[in-house]
């Protein structure tokens, strides 16, 4: 497929490539010396799809390439040289007749030269061929002489030679190297996973193969020539047949073409009655075989045999035993040992009797059931069918619902007379083993039940009855669950992750961890990769992150999204929001490129995909970018799609469960929101949005949930920007002694809970109490997350202002400017909380009077702020105005004008309607313009001031008196100037 | 007494206001949103470099096929409509713009030839712009020879081999051993190059777009 380089979407690699490809053509044209298409490849290793494309796309307009002289063999423009064989040499060539590019074997010098016996098998292939119609085989279009030139014209497969694939494999270094196909179209509905999916790939690419294989046979043609480069492998992973040159036409009654001393085929794959000069009677077996040493061959990267000589390599087979693609790859399923065995039997008549057979038994392998080549034991048709088909098992047994809803196991599918109703309905061998199946998973169905009927009793009502608390009952059930299940691992994993799941949810989170950490250990060394065990890691991440551990939590993640991607599949919905829930760690982390790649990634794949929870998933990982950026605006919008998205999954039919999940996803929307708009002002918003969760979540949860203390906090967070202060401290300590009881010691909500709080008593002057908090604070961020995270640098900058407020600048400087040292690291210099701490340093400063310190950090951070994102910018600048205002005092005036102007300026960019903010500011410019003695500019200034005020009445009312003071003294600068 | 604290330790490097290297980033992030002077300033400051590439793209050969200035033209019709896509790596624009306006330019030229050596018409294809006409205007002006010659005037007054280093590492953003191989000189070898080369132009024009390809200094032992 041709694509022409586009100035839309450059690749810089490909783009380098098909440079220097270009340059070598223009030289080797010049030079009269054109090269092949394979030469060219080779030149380019690593880009043969490329230089493929480039020579293609230049000979659609030329004449085509040299052949004995010639670029053109009867209707055929010749294009370039696909390679050549025993039989003759293949051209990509143009039909002029029809719009289709063909391959074009030819067989030159057919006059009296050529012997008749070439001939004569070069026209059988054609006709051969010409006689099958399967996707798998390369069709002949028509068969042809021009001038003395023999062709077959045959399609062009595009792709490449399973002998490429397994060179190209063979050649890597690494040691688990094992042969890569493309992927393969799945057939039907089936979407299930594989525990070792290259193995599966190659299995159905050599199943494919053999099907196609036994087309050929039942038309009466036996190939005779089966090895990797006569087998296509598409870009789809599809397998094609090619050349079918030394195809024997069984049916043709006529002499043979085999001389009694001619042996014809490729050796190293070469049954051994082929190797056997003068057989008569090779038929399809001996194609099985050659098929079998192809399967041996991409299984392991190496033939069954080393022997090369046709004489050696009978004998090695006679002298046995058949090599086993286990002993060299011990993870290769057991039965492909059988199924090599049976392909590659020396004595054909234990070898498969067709291509078909062979075939099945591969597709058998692949879906884990018992190959025909020998019969398996009952356990391992057991779990071969629970491996294929868990939905069917678990549709058999007992649901178990959460201990929360209360509701009471069923135990429906526990009546054996149902199971063997159901059984009789299919064949013998079938009901067999879904018997054996469902009998297991009923006998532990029924334990658990048993369990859990014991659990919510009690020999003593006095102690427990119907109105026990839930938490008892979980530490009864706890403290028994061990004795119950010691034979039975599963289900006591399954068990003690029903447990630590009711923990989490009701914030026992140190329960949890130990619960959910030994149901992984058991699932780990009796389950493997599994749903169930991705979801346990996800939980054990969850709950690394509520007790500080971020690395813990992005290590838990990233093996869930693995393993959910190896049991699941790359695009499947679980997948893709655990690809989202890892970015959202990483941006936790501070590792924002990371997260930004997988944002990037999720991004490709959530655009394709239909569920509404992966674009939630991707949703919340962009705003969580964005505030990392701190581009509000960008969050904020984001968070109003979500919430269009919820509004969309609520209005659906969902069941209790899935309504509460529903509502719960909503909420974490609305936190998000409540950050991001309090940081807009927008705070009777945010405080509306933290009333109705704390109104929809309390009564569900309790007073004392620990999901509770992040909407205290935020809650908190908007008072205090309302100037509620009394309100936004209450809040702030329920936080904190919420936060404090679910996590004993460190943990990510209690210290940002502690530096809020610390942050408000400053505020509200209370500064040695405040020091404690922000102290401690300060201690839990760098022991949680390292001295050069954000969270430390906000932390800093609200010990700045601490100690500032207590007049101790030294400290107050030392605390800004690690925290401006850790922003410049993390964030770089053109971030809105750099340049925010930026002004506190040069605030500081000028207080201290280093006056040009002060100056020299506004000159390089006050510009900076004009391309940023105008939400949050009125704050920042309201800052840089109290540098202004600092440097004034220390008699700076010409540094604070300049400030000033340029606060009024980019506040008349970012907020133009504020007329009250820009009054305030143009206020502070006309004042100080006038202590810096410029007298003509502040004159200026007032009247833009006074002009931005029309139409505002109350803005203007506010600052008449004071504009009228201004414009009195202004008035009189003047006069003074001018007597 | 009272003892003030020590700004020095972590002030700022000084820098030059006039001096670009963060105004590109500035520039850049004000062009997205929309500001046409942001625009032209971004066209004004990397055309010589452009053109620098698509000489070095364009010899031999090729250099009978298309002209560099109509590449560069070309290019930022192409691009700059797209820069939204471009994202800055810790906090800087500079280096991921040149490598994606580079890609531009190779992928350009790529396109010139096929045509060329496809045998079709010269008229190459007009590329569509969405380009406010002031823009278009400043681009003119950035590839018309009155306001490149400074910049790659010092460029084609290296030595071939510098040359060849500055637009490969320095404007195509190549890493380093990819390019040492290429030229057949050692990793070290191409250190010593590309930070002379840079040197001796920032020395002939200071505070220039020079200031903004980022330097690798020799190694010990380079």
């Amino acid at each position: 497929m041709s694509r022409e380089p586009s100035t839309d979407e450059p690749d810089p690699e490909r783009a380098a490539v098909q440079h220097a490809l270009l340059q070598r053509l223009l030289d080797d044209e010049a030079a009269g010396s054109l090269a092949s298409l394979q030469q060219y490849q080779q030149q380019f290793p690593g880009h043969e799809e490329l230089v493929e494309d480039v020579l293609e796309e230049l000979a659609t307009a030329r004449e085509g390439v040299s052949f004995e002289g010639r670029g053109r063999i009867g209707p055929y423009v010749l294009l370039a040289e696909l390679g050549r064989g025993g039989q003759g040499t293949v051209f990509l060539a143009r039909d002029t007749r029809l719009p289709r590019r063909v391959a074009l074997k030819l067989l030159s010098g057919t006059g009296s030269g050529l012997a008749s016996r070439r001939l004569e098998r070069f026209r059988r292939e054609a006709e051969a061929a010409s006689r099958l119609d399967h996707p798998g085989i390369c069709p002949v279009y028509e068969f042809g002489e021009s001038e003395d030139v023999l062709y077959i014209a045959m399609r062009h497969v595009v792709g490449e030679s399973l002998a490429l694939h397994i060179a190209r494999a063979a050649a890597r270094e690494q040691a688990s190297t094992r042969l890569r196909l493309p992927t393969t179209a799945q057939s039907g509905s089936d979407t299930r996973s594989s525990g070792t999916r290259g193995v599966d790939r190659i299995l159905l690419l050599v199943e494919r193969a053999a099907r196609a294989l036994h087309v050929a046979h039942e038309a009466g043609i036996v190939h005779r020539d089966v090895k990797p480069g006569n087998i296509m492998v598409t870009p789809e992973g599809d397998a094609v047949w090619l050349d079918f040159g030394l195809a024997r036409d069984l049916e043709d009654g006529g002499p043979t073409l085999t001389h009694s001393d001619e042996v014809f085929g490729t050796p190293a794959y070469m049954s051994p009655e082929q190797l056997r000069p003068g057989e008569r009677g090779v038929d399809r077996r001996a194609d099985i075989w050659a098929l079998g040493v192809t399967l041996f061959e991409c299984l392991t990267l190496t033939r069954p045999y080393r022997a090369v000589a046709p004489v050696e390599l009978a004998e090695a087979i006679a002298r046995g035993p058949t090599p086993d693609p286990r002993e060299r790859d011990p993870s290769l399923p057991g039965d492909l040992s059988v199924v090599v065995a049976t392909a590659l039997a020396p004595d054909r008549e234990h070898r498969y009797a067709s291509a078909l057979d062979f075939a099945e038994d591969l597709r058998r392998v692949r879906e884990r059931e018992p190959i025909h080549a020998r019969p398996a034991g009952p356990f391992v048709r057991a779990w071969r069918w629970s491996q294929r088909n868990t939905v069917v098992a678990l549709s058999l047994a007992v649901v178990l619902i959460s201990l929360v809803s209360g509701l009471v196991v069923s135990l429906r599918y526990a009546d054996r007379a149902r199971v063997d109703r159901l059984a009789a309905q299919r064949s013998e061998a079938a009901a067999e083993q879904e018997r054996e199946l469902a009998l297991a998973e009923v006998e532990r169905r029924t334990l658990v039940n048993e369990f859990l009927r014991f659990v919510l009793s009690s020999p003593d009502p006095l102690v427990m009855g119907r109105d026990a608390p839930l938490g008892q009952m979980l530490d009864r059930a706890v403290a028994h669950v061990d004795a119950r299940f010691e034979d039975q691992p599963l289900a006591h994993a399954e068990v003690l992750g029903m447990l630590g799941r009711t923990n989490f949810e009701l914030g026992g989170y140190v329960e949890a961890v130990e619960l959910v950490e030994r149901e992984v250990a058991l699932r780990r060394a009796h389950q493997g990769p599994s749903p169930e065990l991705v979801e346990s890691l996800f939980i054990l991440g969850e709950l690394a992150a509520l007790r500080g551990s971020l690395d813990d939590q992005l290590a838990l993640y990233e093996e869930a999204y693995e393993m959910s991607a190896e049991v699941a599949g790359d695009a499947a919905a679980r997948t893709l929001i655990l690809l989202a829930e890892l970015g959202e760690a990483a941006v936790r982390t501070a590792d924002v490129e990371r997260a930004r790649e997988l944002e990037a990634e999720l991004a490709e794949a959530a655009a394709q995909h239909p569920g509404s929870e992966v674009r939630l998933g991707h949703g919340r990982l962009r705003a969580r970018l964005a505030i990392h950026d701190a581009r509000w605006d960008d969050a904020l919008q984001i968070y109003e799609e979500l919430l269009e998205i919820h509004e969309q999954i609520l209005a659906r039919p969902l069941t209790d469960a899935e309504r509460a999940a529903a509502e719960w996803a909503r909420h974490d929307t609305w936190q998000g929101m409540v950050a991001v708009t309090a940081r807009n002002r927008r705070s009777d918003l945010a405080l509306e949005l933290t009333d109705q969760m704390l109104a929809f979540l309390q009564p569900y949860l309790g007073a004392e949930h620990p999901n509770l203390s992040v909407i205290w906090s935020n809650r908190a967070s908007v008072l205090r920007s309302l100037d509620r202060l009394d309100e936004a401290e209450a809040s702030y300590r329920r936080a904190l002694e919420i936060s404090r009881a679910a996590v004993q010691g460190p943990s990510s909500t209690t210290s940002i809970n502690l530096n809020n709080l610390g942050a408000l008593l400053a505020a509200r002057g209370r500064l040695e109490e405040s020091l404690t908090y922000l102290q401690e604070a300060l201690a839990m961020l760098r022991a949680l997350n390292g001295s050069e995270h954000p969270s430390v640098a906000g932390a800093l900058g609200n010990l700045g202002d601490a100690h500032r407020a207590r007049g101790d600048l030294v400290a107050a400087t030392e605390a800004y400017a690690e925290s401006f040292q850790i922003l410049r690291a993390v964030h770089g210099d053109d971030h809105l909380e750099t340049i925010h701490q930026a002004f506190q340093l040069a605030s500081v400063a000028a207080s201290d009077g280093e006056v040009e310190a002060a100056e020299q950090l506004m000159q390089l951070y006050l510009p900076r702020l004009r391309a940023l994102s105008k939400l949050g910018r009125a704050g920042v600048l309201a800052r840089a105005n109290e540098v202004a205002r600092e440097l004034s005092g220390r008699g700076a005036h010409a540094a604070a004008a300049s400030i000033l102007e340029e606060t009024n300026a980019q506040l008349a960019l970012s907020n133009p309607d504020d007329a009250s903010a820009r009054a305030r500011f143009g206020v502070q410019l006309v004042g100080e313009l006038e202590r810096a003695g410029r007298v003509g500019e502040a004159t200026e200034a007032l009247a833009t001031t006074r002009a931005l005020l029309e139409g505002h009445a109350d803005a203007a009312s506010e600052w008449d008196e004071e504009l009228a003071r201004l414009q009195a003294r202004l008035t009189q600068a003047g006069a003074a100037a001018d007597g | 007494m009272k003892r003030n604290a020590d700004y020095t330790r972590w002030m700022p490097e000084p820098r030059d206001p006039d001096d670009a290297f963060p105004m590109t980033s500035l520039h850049v992030r004000q062009a997205l949103a929309g500001e046409a002077e942001s625009l032209d300033w971004i066209v004004l400051r990397f055309t010589p470099l452009l053109l620098a590439q698509a000489r070095y793209r364009l010899r031999g050969r090729m250099a009978s096929i298309c002209d560099p200035e109509d590449v560069v033209n070309d290019v930022w019709l192409a691009a700059l409509p797209k820069l939204h896509r471009v994202e800055p790596r810790a906090g800087r624009f500079t280096p991921v713009l040149l490598s994606y306006l580079s890609s531009f330019v190779l992928n350009r030229v790529n396109t010139l030839v096929m045509k060329h050596l496809r045998d079709k018409p010269s008229s190459t294809p007009s590329i569509p712009s969405a380009l406010p006409a002031q823009t278009l205007g400043a681009i003119t002006r950035a590839v018309s020879a009155e306001r490149r010659d400074a910049v790659l005037t010092a460029i084609e007054e290296l030595d071939e081999l510098d040359r060849e280093v500055l637009v490969l590492r320095g404007i195509e953003q190549r890493p380093g051993p990819e390019v040492a191989e290429r030229l057949d000189v050692s990793p070290g070898a191409l250190r010593v190059r590309y930070h002379r080369a840079l040197k001796r132009l920032r020395d002939r024009l200071p505070g220039g777009v020079f200031d903004e390809l980022d330097d690798e200094p020799p190694a010990p032992g380079d």
